[in-house]
């Protein structure tokens, strides 16, 4: 078992080969060896902690990605979401950013790809200002500043 | 009901002591008969009092009206607010990034050069400035436009 410690103190013990999912704990148990001391967590909360075990049971005994392949060149780019990938994705907005960025620091490849895709398919189709609505993100262009955007954008705009 | 020109009599030899009377009245603040009683029993208004209770009803709906547009005022504030602690302003450039491929429209496997596609990141450029960074800086996105 593995010991984890998350940033609100909360300690977890997990079977090693679940949270293997994660290359980062993965290769600190590589490199550390065996031992009794928790592993620190100081960016994951214990309700984020719970969610991210969740997926790591979920798909245990899933062979695991290759680690020496470089993550922009694999994987499919469709939106296409698995059933059970997008129940489990099926939460607030604070909680699906949450795992992304645990899932980004434990480094679990397949969750931050499901968790980008969750956010991909938000956006689709929504325009900028949409797009700050939804997240409720501050447009901090000056008037100035957007249109020079667009004016440098325009061969975006041509066929 | 008196009113002030009910008080006024018609003009006579004591022409001036009514006058003194109509504005003695005058200066008496005349109060509202108080419904209050009305809000505990069931009996019907008098005439006199109907106006009273229009007059308040017309009065809370006016408040009800301003507490409205102060909880619309206050939730886009606390909204505000509550943006400056949420987790998409942690979200590095490099997730945002992997997030923005997805959106590019792609073809059996293949991605789609046209318009279309460029317009994606023009968009996405222009949600703000942590987003343009993230859009630039992911040459995955530039490739093959």
């Amino acid at each position: 078992m593995v010991l984890l410690l998350t940033s609100d103190n909360e300690m977890f013990s997990v079977a090693e080969d679940v949270i293997k999912r994660s290359a980062y704990i993965k290769n600190m148990l590589e490199d550390v060896g065996e031992s009794d001391l928790p592993i620190p967590l100081p960016n994951v909360e214990s309700n984020v902690l719970v969610k991210i075990l969740e997926y790591c049971e979920h798909y245990r005994g899933e062979p695991l990605p290759a680690s020496d392949v470089d993550p922009a060149e694999i994987g499919d780019r469709s939106l296409d979401i698995a059933d059970w990938d997008q129940k489990y994705m099926a939460v607030d907005q604070e909680m699906l950013f949450e795992i992304i960025l645990a899932a980004n620091y434990l480094d679990i490849k397949s969750l931050l790809d499901v968790g980008c895709k969750t956010v991909a398919k938000m956006m689709k189709g929504k325009s900028s200002e949409e797009i700050r609505t939804l997240f409720n993100i501050a447009n901090d262009f000056t008037p100035e500043e957007e249109a020079q955007i667009r004016k440098e954008n325009a061969w975006a705009e041509c066929r | 009901m008196s009113t002030f020109f009910s008080l006024i009599p018609p003009p006579g030899p004591h022409a001036a002591d009514s006058w003194q009377l109509a504005s003695k009245a005058l200066c008496q603040k005349v109060e509202p008969p108080s419904i209050s009683y009305l809000l505990d029993n069931n009996t019907p208004p008098k005439a006199v009092e109907i106006p009273v209770v229009e007059a308040r009803i017309c009065d809370l709906i006016g408040k009800i009206t301003e507490l409205r547009k102060l909880e619309v005022e206050v939730t886009v504030e606390l909204e505000r607010h509550q943006s400056i602690l949420s987790p998409v302003r942690r979200v590095p450039r490099g997730v945002l990034g992997h997030v923005f491929t997805f959106l590019h429209p792609y073809e059996e496997g293949e991605k789609v050069r046209n318009a279309a596609g460029r317009k994606v990141f023009l968009r996405l450029s222009l949600v703000c400035k942590l987003w343009r960074d993230a859009a630039l800086v992911t040459h995955e996105l530039w490739t093959g436009l």
